[in-house]
């Protein structure tokens, strides 16, 4: 306060009274929040110690189980098969289109659901033969198309401008290519996608289904409708169902085109929380069986023939992968934020964890550590702002050196991760019998320079010279 | 039975030709018309004799064409048979005047009127064969009446026909038995009974053994009781003896070791039956003809009837053909299907589930309920349920569809009994809420402890295989949500059950699935159906009315066949190549396609299709691998299936057996057009069972979806190569 008056401004120098809070501290016992956040460490992945995954591959380090991976896809065609007498589950390629794990879900009976001619040509290359090919996106480049119906790939139209494409193709080869048109609808849920292919409601998709029947030279096989992406509600799957069903059996009857397939796209939940997501997906979101039940119920409810019914197409991407991968990365220092909020800053990043910026993954530490959590945010080793895994997470403290496993993190990782900052980490994969091999290399400088061109001109070749 | 194919024209004299040959050949069960021409000449040994069976003949075929029966029928010699009988019968006895001539245009006739009678009252009612019943009928009443007239007049012709033939050196017992086999056509001389025995010697080998078998039965029961010897040997009636060994010995019954025994005790039950007739009409003053014969097949057949298929002794359960014929059909049959009897089901679940508890089990199968199936769904890791397996709906089988393993009709339905909590039972509802579904005679099917409120079927409802019937649950003596399949012998929860097989399953192993045809899987199996795959049911589809044409090139030249699907009267499709005329007989379902049989030249491209496709089943998964016993005869040179038809009723000295596996699919070009086809590898081994060094013929069959049979090739074990080829003739239909 100023004795000369000068200043009007009261600055007041005493704190404010805060009211003091005494907890009890409780261990063991249930509390209304939910069990205590302290969980058991996770020291091995599939068997092998987390700590010879790193001493042999560095880290960070994707590491993916084939036994996790096999016995998701089971899962899937058990939930499906034991419902309907015709099913084929298409492995979607840019959830994760690493050779290894494509290889393991063809051996298991997958056909193939991709999205560009990279991808197509990905799949063909690894062996999948054309008609175990389901070709979906709102752009394949001609010559793409071209090939894909010279292999006998099923092509699914997005727009008119690909029927009048394929049209061409088809006199030039003079071969009626099989295709299915993309649908999108109602299915009772928000966001509705109504950007990809042709609306069923407004009659867009009929008119389209005339227009391909009529111009008699494209094989209408079936219809394909993917409603959206980490779908909660099982009962659209049973909307969509019933709606696709119900078209299949007005085009046989108008047209006289049956409908030898119904793709329901994925978008089926891993057990990955959303962010905002109340509940932890552990806990609530739906497995197979309760898609498989809803659609089956949608099925029958359509009025489709139940002995014969068209083939059942599921291009199931996250949920058979996401659980099957696992992100070491290593603590790099601890520090404490303005807030003071405890932070943690990982070698991994949303360069490495795409999918972080719409999930709440788990953060386990991977060694033994003391029983009390404490909220950290934790970080990557970006020099960007957006760099946060888990913006606040209960954690025990954990040193500089110690290892932490997220998952699950097996969908859309490696194929969404950036080569920003850092280059990408290596993958590796334990097979059935606990044996671990590197299914992708480290990347390094050179993958960065390999494309790269200097032009001579600006070569810094005897710019520098010592002095300052 | 395929009937023999003749080239005897079609039109009405080509009618008449056949329906008297093989009138001629009935009488001892033979379908051929060669051999009704030999036994038609041992009838006119004494012309007057043989002219008076030939106008019953006529008279009776007359008949039966102005009465529009069946023309199959008559063409076969149905009708004309008894009539051919009443006439040599006649002829036996009177000389062909005038008057006697109108008995027997009359007579013959009146058997083809019986005929119609016999076969609606014995075919319609007790579907039984009405044999020569019409021929005893009328014959009995047409000698009542010749009793009174006085213008017959009495023949002794027959007894005088080739007596040269009786001085040749044949002892008395062997001459005897030639002399009843003429007997059957009413002939008293050696000379018809060595015809007879001739034909049929080429005809049927095995014919002739049970008529041995027969004759020496009843011969030997005569001798043993002391009966009139004369009844043999004068008065010929030891052809009811051999006739009745062949009709239960391998014409109406599968010709095996038992069924000889079976033929042998009937003959000397029809000896009996001779010599009590013989009591009966002999103070009438009229002749037993083929009294005993009928009565003794008749009864027998309808108490094989009754007792069902599963006994020792199984009766044949189609158009009876030759012996031989009718084995070998059984035969081929029996290695695909269950012996007859032995209910079939479908699997009544959609994907993979696992026996959990088996026939004969350790925990509810057992005494009277041994035959049950105990089905749940495992998961990849093994468990029955998801989560922590306390709620019925966290087991994997809850609620899951439940199909009708069966076509019949639903029998008994019982609902509203509540799922257990996990891990209770309740034995007082003990099988819980089920379905059971009627199949035949007195077999039903029971699906137990299915979930409340889930039945969608009614008792009466008929069924369909593979139909959803109702949910999976845990209702009655049901711990944990299974399905508990029985057959039982009663519409009745908790009949008694019976021995039932599953058909056309996939056995799941970690080395890779397997296709088993028929079987009873055991406890701990994984199995399921088959999932039906695109292109091996395009690949396949072999509507009627559909053509390919093809390049074969085999034996060093090269030919065009056109191979046309069609169907017969029967309802068999086959594909008939052109201009050949081979055929191959096959049969198509949901699950499977199988060759049935194949009829040509060995050298033709439809031969190496009938090979490549013994059996192909229609399934998905590219790993399948399957066993099959193709049509053994096919397989076997003329020699060799000879000495296989005289072998088969005692045991099949040959094994031919089929493995079969499909390829990756692979990219062909034909004419420029290349499509991606479906390779089906088979091959198939044929050697004796007692050793020796097999024939192995290997065969690939390239499938395209839309085109059918794109590629064929086929190796045969003498080296010969077939190269078959589609030739496409216009653009490939979508």
């Amino acid at each position: 306060m100023s004795q000369d008056g000068k200043d009007e401004v009261e600055v007041e120098v005493k704190e404010r009274y805060e009211r003091p809070e005494i907890a009890r501290h409780v261990t063991g016992l249930m509390n209304k929040f939910g069990a205590p956040a302290s969980r058991k460490p996770m020291t091995h992945i599939a068997g092998v110690p987390v700590s010879e995954l790193v001493a042999a591959h560095g880290s960070p380090l994707f590491v993916f189980s084939e036994a996790d991976l096999a016995r998701k896809y089971r899962d899937a065609s058990r939930a499906f098969t034991t419902r309907h007498p015709h099913v084929e589950l298409a492995w979607s390629y840019k959830t994760n289109y690493l050779d290894a794990i494509c290889a393991i879900l063809h051996r298991e009976g997958a056909a193939a659901e991709v999205v560009s001619e990279l991808e197509y040509e990905k799949a063909r290359r690894l062996g999948v033969p054309g008609n175990k090919i389901y070709f979906n996106g709102p752009y394949k480049p001609v010559p793409a198309l071209e090939r894909a119906a010279r292999d006998g790939a099923k092509i699914h139209v997005d727009h008119l401008d690909e029927v009048h494409e394929l049209e061409g193709i088809a006199s030039r080869l003079d071969k009626k290519p099989e295709i299915a048109i993309r649908i999108n609808l109602d299915a009772g849920i928000q966001p509705q996608w109504g950007r990809f292919g042709f609306n069923l409601e407004s009659g867009q998709a009929l008119a389209a289904v005339r227009r391909i029947v009529g111009g008699g030279k494209l094989n209408l096989v079936g219809l394909h409708c993917h409603i959206g992406t980490f779908i909660l509600e099982p009962d659209a799957y049973r909307v969509t169902a019933l709606k696709l069903g119900s078209f299949a059996l007005q085009i046989e009857k108008e047209y006289g085109v049956k409908i030898e397939y119904l793709d329901m796209g994925g978008g089926f939940t891993s057990t990955n929380t959303l962010k905002g997501q109340y509940f932890t997906g552990e806990s609530v979101n739906p497995d197979f069986d309760r898609y498989a039940e809803a659609v089956s119920v949608g099925l029958a409810q359509s009025g489709l023939p139940a002995e014969d019914p068209p083939r059942l197409v599921l291009e199931t991407g996250r949920a058979i992968v996401d659980e099957s991968g696992y992100l070491v990365s290593t603590v790099i220092a601890n520090k404490r934020l303005p807030n003071g909020l405890r932070a943690i800053i990982l070698d991994a990043g949303v360069n490495t964890l795409f999918t972080s910026f719409w999930y709440n993954h788990q953060v386990i530490p991977a060694q033994e550590h003391d029983p009390f959590n404490e909220p950290a945010a934790v970080y990557g080793p970006l020099c960007m702002n957006i760099d946060i895994i888990r913006p606040e997470i209960n954690l025990p403290s954990l040193s500089t050196g110690d290892r932490v496993v997220i998952r699950p993190v097996g969908a859309y990782n490696v194929t969404q991760w950036m080569q920003f900052i850092r280059s990408r980490p290596p993958v590796v994969l334990i097979g059935l019998g606990g044996e671990v091999e590197l299914i992708r290399e480290a990347e390094d400088l050179s993958d960065i320079l390999r494309r790269e061109k200097l032009p001579p001109r600006l070569s810094l070749e005897g710019q520098y010279h010592g002095g300052t | 039975m395929p009937d023999n194919e003749s080239s005897i024209p079609r039109g009405m004299p080509g009618l008449w030709i056949e329906a008297l040959l093989r009138a001629y050949a009935q009488p001892l069960f033979a379908h051929s018309s060669w051999a009704g021409a030999v036994f038609a000449a041992a009838t006119f040994v004494e012309p007057r004799q043989g002219f008076i069976g030939l106008t019953g003949c006529i008279a009776a075929t007359a008949t039966a064409l102005l009465l529009q029966a069946p023309r199959d029928a008559i063409r076969r010699g149905e009708y004309g048979f008894n009539g051919l009988l009443v006439g040599l019968a006649l002829g036996l006895m009177y000389k062909p005047d005038l008057p006697a001539m109108a008995i027997l245009v009359l007579a013959a006739s009146g058997s083809t009127l019986v005929a119609f009678a016999c076969r609606g009252f014995l075919g319609d009612h007790l579907g039984l064969p009405f044999l020569s019943v019409p021929f005893v009928l009328v014959t009995l009443s047409a000698l009542l009446a010749a009793k009174g007239f006085s213008n017959l007049e009495i023949t002794l012709g027959p007894m005088l026909a080739a007596r040269w033939a009786d001085s040749l050196p044949v002892p008395a017992y062997i001459s005897t038995f030639l002399r009843s086999l003429g007997a059957v056509f009413f002939q008293v001389n050696l000379l018809s009974g060595i015809i007879v025995f001739l034909g049929l010697l080429f005809y049927s080998p095995l014919t002739l053994l049970l008529a041995i078998v027969g004759y020496s039965a009843g011969n030997g029961l005569y001798s043993l009781v002391g009966g009139p010897v004369t009844d043999i040997s004068r008065s010929y009636l030891g052809f009811n003896f051999l006739l009745t060994s062949i009709a239960l010995g391998g014409v109406w019954v599968v010709m095996s070791w038992r069924s000889i025994i079976f033929a042998a005790f009937a003959a000397a039950g029809a000896a009996l039956l001779t010599a009590a007739c013989r009591a009966c009409l002999s103070p009438l003053d009229l002749p037993v003809l083929a009294a005993p014969f009928n009565i003794a097949v008749l009864v027998s057949l309808y108490s094989l009837k009754l007792k069902g298929g599963t006994g020792a002794v199984r009766p044949v359960d189609f158009a009876p053909g030759r012996v031989e014929d009718n084995l070998r059909a059984v035969n081929a049959r029996t290695a695909r299907v269950p012996a007859d009897g032995v209910p079939r089901i479908e699997l009544p679940v959609r994907g993979t589930w696992t026996v959990t508890q088996g026939f004969d089990g350790k925990i509810t199968h057992k005494g009277q309920w041994r035959h049950g199936l105990d089905l749940e769904v495992m998961d990849a890791s093994g468990k029955p349920y998801s989560g922590n397996g306390l709620h019925v709906e966290d087991y994997h089988a809850y609620n899951l569809p439940i199909l009708s393993p069966v076509d019949g009709v639903v029998s008994a339905v019982k609902d509203g009994v509540p799922d257990n909590p996990v891990g209770e039972i309740n034995t007082e509802q003990n099988w819980g809420n089920l379905v059971t579904i009627w199949l035949y005679g007195d077999l039903h099917v029971t699906l137990c402890h299915l979930r409340a409120g889930s039945i969608k079927v009614k008792p009466g409802d008929r069924v369909r295989r593979g139909q959803g019937i109702a949910s999976c649950g845990s209702s009655g003596r049901s711990p944990q949500p299974h399905l508990h399949v029985q057959v039982q012998h009663s519409a009745t929860a908790g009949g008694t059950t019976t021995y039932f097989e599953v058909a056309e399953w996939v056995k799941v192993t970690p080395d890779g699935p397997e296709l088993i045809p028929r079987g009873v899987p055991e406890e701990g199996t994984a199995l399921r159906r088959i999932d039906t795959n695109d292109i091996l049911k395009g690949g396949l589809d072999l509507a009627t009315g559909r053509t390919f044409k093809f390049k074969v090139r085999s034996a060093g030249s090269e030919t065009v066949e056109e191979w046309c699907v069609e169907t017969d009267l029967l309802g068999r499709t086959f594909l008939e190549s052109r201009p050949l005329g081979d055929r191959l007989y096959f049969s198509i379902t949901s699950d499977s396609f199988w060759s049935l049989s194949f009829e040509g030249s060995r050298h033709s491209g439809l031969y190496a299709l009938f090979v490549a496709a013994t059996k192909i089943p229609l399934d998905r998964d590219p790993a399948l691998t399957w066993k099959d016993r193709p049509a053994t005869s096919l397989f076997l040179g003329p020699m060799a299936r000879i000495f296989r038809d005289m072998a088969l009723p005692f045991t099949d000295p040959f094994r031919v057996e089929a493995h079969g596996s499909f390829g990756p699919l692979e990219r062909i070009e034909i004419a420029g057009l290349s499509m991606d086809v479906m390779p089906v590898h088979v091959e198939v081994t044929s050697r004796l069972r007692l050793g020796g060094r097999g024939k192995t013929w290997k065969a690939v069959l390239h499938l395209d979806k839309t085109l059918g049979p794109a590629r064929l090739s086929l190796d045969s074990p003498s080296g010969q190569k077939t190269m078959v080829e589609q030739i496409l003739t216009e653009e490939p239909e979508n």
